[in-house]
């Protein structure tokens, strides 16, 4: 046989073999060849082996290759069946290095799945509604260019002249928190509470879940329909799912209200972030809010709008109708026509998903953690990278041995690839768990220490689709170097040695060089935030912050009049006043973070404003005592006195305090005190005298400069302060007591200033938080990826060391050589990190406070930690370098 | 998943076999289908176990100095869906049963 000549369609079908998978290749090779060569010997043994029967026998190998094609697909799935088998078995047999693998792309790409998560839910998730795309919200304009909601007038009298739209809704722009009664028991708590008009469900386009939902018959007439609408969150926590809930009445502040139905569980109302436990209608709103009626007025700005746009109306053309009504509005004489000329114009955007407030204040914290969590991930990468770098040398001599017996280089990196996805898989699953729980973490976080912010964020297909991507794209960024690394063929010389040939370690020091740039970038970013915290949380308000604490009382639901109130307080305080534990008390209209008033004209006597002057006056009514109890200084003039109050409630009293800031507006360097000033813009008369100035209070607003404000005597303020001798907190309890002691239906809200100051930095702290969080968490990886690199280094010269010290180093030459060139490595990082931390800090620019983005004592701090972490994660190779036994390192192979 | 639904050329491969012409070419050359055919046809019959291969004897194929030709039998399920088969295609039973063992096209 071996004799024979090769015939032209044997060595066709060898060919052609080439295509077939290779476990079925010596088979098909043989049965083709069988039945080639039998044929020719038949035809030879019939003596017609002739030039037509070969080319027969050729035409027929030819076809082989139809046989050979359909054979071919299975040569990939067989493959790769095989790949996996074998990664599976070799990552099983490497626990730890596979555990630590895992485990840190699972952090990697758990944090950015938990942070992406986060991000759909406020930027990119849609209303659960119908068809939410159709909608879109209205955005208005004043003169001077900030947003302001709009009237029920104006409310009414766009959506009767609705042509682009096939309805519109309005909403209070928030919810309220008020009391609530159960039915049928005295349990009262308190639910945030929503007012919107009757046609809000049917234009989101939501059903009932039970009973029925708003309808435009419900909101007609001022409180005459008390119906409400329950969320399916409040309908199963607090009436158990039952469905005959429905036609019930609970109280809300006072108010009966009969339940109509519940909203479907997805439903949120028309704001991400918020969640409304009970829906009533608009025209509830005097009944509700005892006092003042919004209906009316067109200068009272309370609602959002949105609309639903008809079929084939596009967002530019509903801009246009809209803003021509408002205009054609303006010509009209009346008082809505009037207030509407400060409506510079209307926007009209998609409200596809929901209002875009709580989007705008946390687009930009989520962009940048976005950004943080990337650079965790490509931390997380270097590190498996070199984990599998190091293994290069544990594997080059079986990776030799398959090159030798045939695998081609291709194959070889399709095997070490197919080892990258697995752990990447593995990698991302956990990371899945890691960011169901994370979310939900980090929402906590979010919303400080009240409940949660009311945020979807289960997994949807989105999440799961982006984690997909990104474990995909980590393998490859961590899996190809490796592989093309450890696959370059160098056959002879692993097969021959024991000790393999030394790799070059050029990437994995790249990679640790990389490493300690990110996390500098991280530990930098941590650092100005944390920073920005404490400036913000030890900011001077002017007043003494600590032990203060405030109580809101709302004594008109408890059936006082205006002008009972001085009375009412007057007791309150006396009681206070008189309760062991307490230093002092008083009463203002507002405080620290609970609202202001803005009054306009302010004319001040011999002072001429510009023509645009902003003459708005935040002004502030307190009862005398009031700036000792808060520990305001008086810094010229005096306190008013009790006598000087004349609590006439709507009557502004003839004597006022400033404050600093005024003070320097209107007097200069003068002394204020004496001087007077008065309201309007004709005729004025100044009646107002100043009596003293006070030092400039922060009443919240901590980012910005304090504004203008006046102090009033008046002892008909709801907010009462109290100064506590020692400790705050446990005095809470007490003042509720004490005030339920003066009048049992008060129902006082207490809190202290510290924490309310704490609230009002949720966003800071979060940033704060997370981001020192990922920063250590980078420094930890950046550690371990150091510590790797430089003992798998010590390892592999462990034969040069023995040769070092044997020659005469000593212990400590041996520790400073590998030391130093440890902190080589992180010195180039921390160069780098630093030039990139200068070019790219200023895109958090906004997010800081009190300090610049290259802060120098942040820039400091951050390489200080970095060069230690660098050191000890250095120091212990190093040190295990300094113990080699020479006679040891000299027979090590 | 096992097909027990033919397509005329699975079938038509199938009764060649039954009909004894168990070697690739014979089935090429009985039925007058392309190789491109009978072998895609052959793979899927034996995927779907309704036919099996086998290696003729050594020894044969070493008297006449070539390899060992593969030669494929019905199996029972084979012969069950064949049948079936045999109901839509009336033409499959007039294909010729084994009678030489002389090539069928061959040049006089």
């Amino acid at each position: 046989m071996a004799s024979q000549k090769t015939k032209p369609w044997i060595s066709l079908i060898r060919l052609i073999g080439v295509i077939v998978p290779q476990r079925l290749r010596a088979d098909w090779r043989q049965e083709w060849e069988a039945e080639l060569r039998y044929r020719e010997t038949q035809l030879a043994e019939w003596q017609q082996l002739d030039w037509r029967s070969r080319l027969d026998l050729i035409r027929r190998s030819m076809t082989a290759f139809w046989d050979a094609l359909f054979l071919a697909p299975r040569r990939a799935e067989d493959e790769i069946v095989q790949d996996i088998r074998f990664a599976l078995r070799h990552l099983l047999k490497n626990p730890a290095f596979t555990c630590v693998a895992v485990l840190s792309l699972a952090l990697g790409i758990g944090a950015n799945t938990a942070i992406f998560s986060l991000v759909d839910a406020v930027m990119v998730k849609m209303l659960p509604v119908r068809d939410p795309e159709q909608l879109v919200a209205l955005d208005s304009f004043t003169q001077r260019g900030e947003q302001r909601d709009f009237s029920y007038p104006l409310f009414k009298y766009l959506r009767d002249r609705k042509s682009s739209f096939s309805g519109v809704l309005a909403a209070s722009d928030g919810t309220s928190r008020m009391a609530m009664k159960m039915p049928s028991s005295d349990d009262t708590e308190q639910v945030e509470v929503q007012m919107v008009s009757g046609e809000y469900f049917q234009v989101l386009g939501v059903d009932a879940f039970v009973g029925r939902l708003l309808t435009a018959e419900d909101d007609q007439a001022a409180g005459a329909n008390p119906v409400a609408v329950l969320s399916y969150n409040l309908w199963q926590r607090r009436f158990g799912g039952e469905f005959s809930v429905i036609g019930q009445t609970i109280t809300v502040k006072e108010q009966p209200l009969t339940v109509i139905g519940v909203a479907p569980a997805k439903f949120f109302g028309e704001a991400v972030g918020r969640a409304p436990d009970v829906w009533t209608p608009l025209t509830m709103q005097p009944s509700l809010q005892k006092g003042q009626s919004y209906l009316e007025s067109p200068n009272i700005s309370w609602l959002r709008i949105m609309g639903r746009l008809k079929t084939g109306v596009n967002e530019n053309q509903a801009n246009a109708e809209v803003n021509n009504v408002v205009w054609q509005l303006k010509n009209e004489s009346n008082d809505l026509g009037k207030s509407a000329l400060n409506i510079a114009k209307i926007d009209v955007l998609s409200g596809a998903q929901g209002l875009a407030e709580f989007r705008t204040r946390f687009a930009k914290p989520l962009r940048i953690l976005m950004a943080v969590v990337a650079l965790v991930l490509l931390i997380a990468c270097a590190n498996v990278a070199n984990l599998l770098l190091a293994r290069a040398t544990a594997r080059q001599k079986e990776v030799a041995v398959r090159h030798a017996i045939g695998a081609g280089r291709f194959r070889l990196i399709r095997q070490f690839l197919t080892e990258s996805l697995i752990l990447a898989t593995f990698g991302g699953v956990l990371g899945l768990l890691f960011a169901w729980w994370g979310s939900r973490a980090l929402l906590i976080l979010v919303s400080g220490d009240s409940s949660p912010i009311p945020i979807d964020v289960t997994p949807n297909v989105r999440i799961l689709s982006f984690t997909f991507a990104v474990s995909v794209l980590t393998a490859l960024l961590f899996g190809l170097a490796p592989a093309w690394i450890i696959t370059r063929p160098n056959v002879g010389s692993a097969l021959k040695v024991t000790t393999p040939a030394r790799p070059r370690l050029g990437l994995s020091r790249l990679l640790v060089v990389s490493q300690v740039t990110f996390s500098l970038l991280l530990l930098i970013g941590a650092g100005l935030f944390l920073k920005t915290l404490h400036n913000l949380r030890t900011i001077n308000l002017g007043f003494q912050a600590e032990q203060l604490i405030q109580a809101r009382i709302s004594p008109r639901s408890s059936g006082y009049k205006p002008e009972q109130y001085p009375e009412l307080n007057k007791r309150l305080i006396e009681r206070l006043n008189s309760t062991p534990g307490i230093r002092s008390a008083s009463v203002a209209g507002s405080g620290f973070r609970s609202g202001s008033s803005r009054t306009c004209c302010i004319a001040v006597e011999g002072y001429t404003p510009g023509k645009d002057e902003d003459r708005q006056i935040q002004v502030l009514e307190v009862a005398p005592g009031y700036f000792s109890t808060i520990g305001l200084p008086l810094l010229m003039g005096r306190d008013f006195t009790p006598s000087e109050v004349e609590n006439k409630p709507g009557v502004f009293p003839k004597l006022a305090i400033i404050n600093e800031t005024m003070a320097h507006r209107y007097y200069g360097q003068a002394n204020p005190v004496g001087r007077r000033f008065g309201w309007g813009d004709q005729k004025v008369v100044y009646d107002t005298e100043i009596v003293g100035v006070a030092r400039d209070a922060n009443y919240g607003n901590l980012r910005e400069k304090t504004k203008s404000l006046i102090y009033y005597p008046s002892e008909g303020g709801t907010l009462l302060v109290v100064r506590a001798g020692l400790d705050s907190s446990t005095l809470v309890s007490t003042i509720r007591n004490e005030i339920k002691t003066v009048d049992k239906t008060l129902e006082p809200f207490i809190s202290t200033v510290a924490e309310l100051r704490d609230e009002a930095l949720v966003q800071e702290r979060m940033l704060a938080k997370l981001s020192s969080f990922f920063g250590l968490l980078a420094l930890l990886l950046a550690g371990i990826g150091l510590y790797g690199v430089m003992s798998y280094d010590v390892v592999r010269r462990t034969r040069e060391i023995g040769v070092r010290m044997a020659v005469g180093a000593r212990g400590l030459d041996v520790l400073g050589m590998i030391l130093r060139e440890a902190l080589w490595l992180v010195i180039a990082g921390v160069l780098l990190g630093l030039l990139v931390a200068l070019m790219t800090m200023k895109v958090i620019a906004s997010l800081l406070f009190g300090l610049e983005p290259t802060d120098p004592l942040t820039l400091v701090m951050a390489t200080v930690v970095m060069l230690a972490i660098a050191a000890f994660a250095g120091w212990l190779p190093a040190w295990r370098a300094a113990r080699i036994d020479p006679v040891f390192a000299l027979r090590h192979e | 998943m096992k097909k027990n639904y033919l397509s005329y050329t699975m079938a038509l491969t199938l009764q060649a076999i039954e009909n004894g012409y168990g070697y690739g070419f014979d089935i090429m050359t009985v039925t007058g289908l392309a190789s491109g055919t009978v072998y895609p046809a052959l793979r899927r019959l034996e995927d779907a176990e309704f036919v099996s291969s086998k290696w003729e004897k050594a020894s044969v194929a070493q008297a006449e100095l070539r390899p060992p030709r593969k030669y494929y039998e019905v199996t029972k399920p084979g012969r069950t869906v064949l049948e079936e088969a045999r109901q839509r295609f009336r033409l499959l039973s007039q294909l010729e049963p084994l009678a030489t063992n002389k090539p069928a096209r061959q040049k006089s």
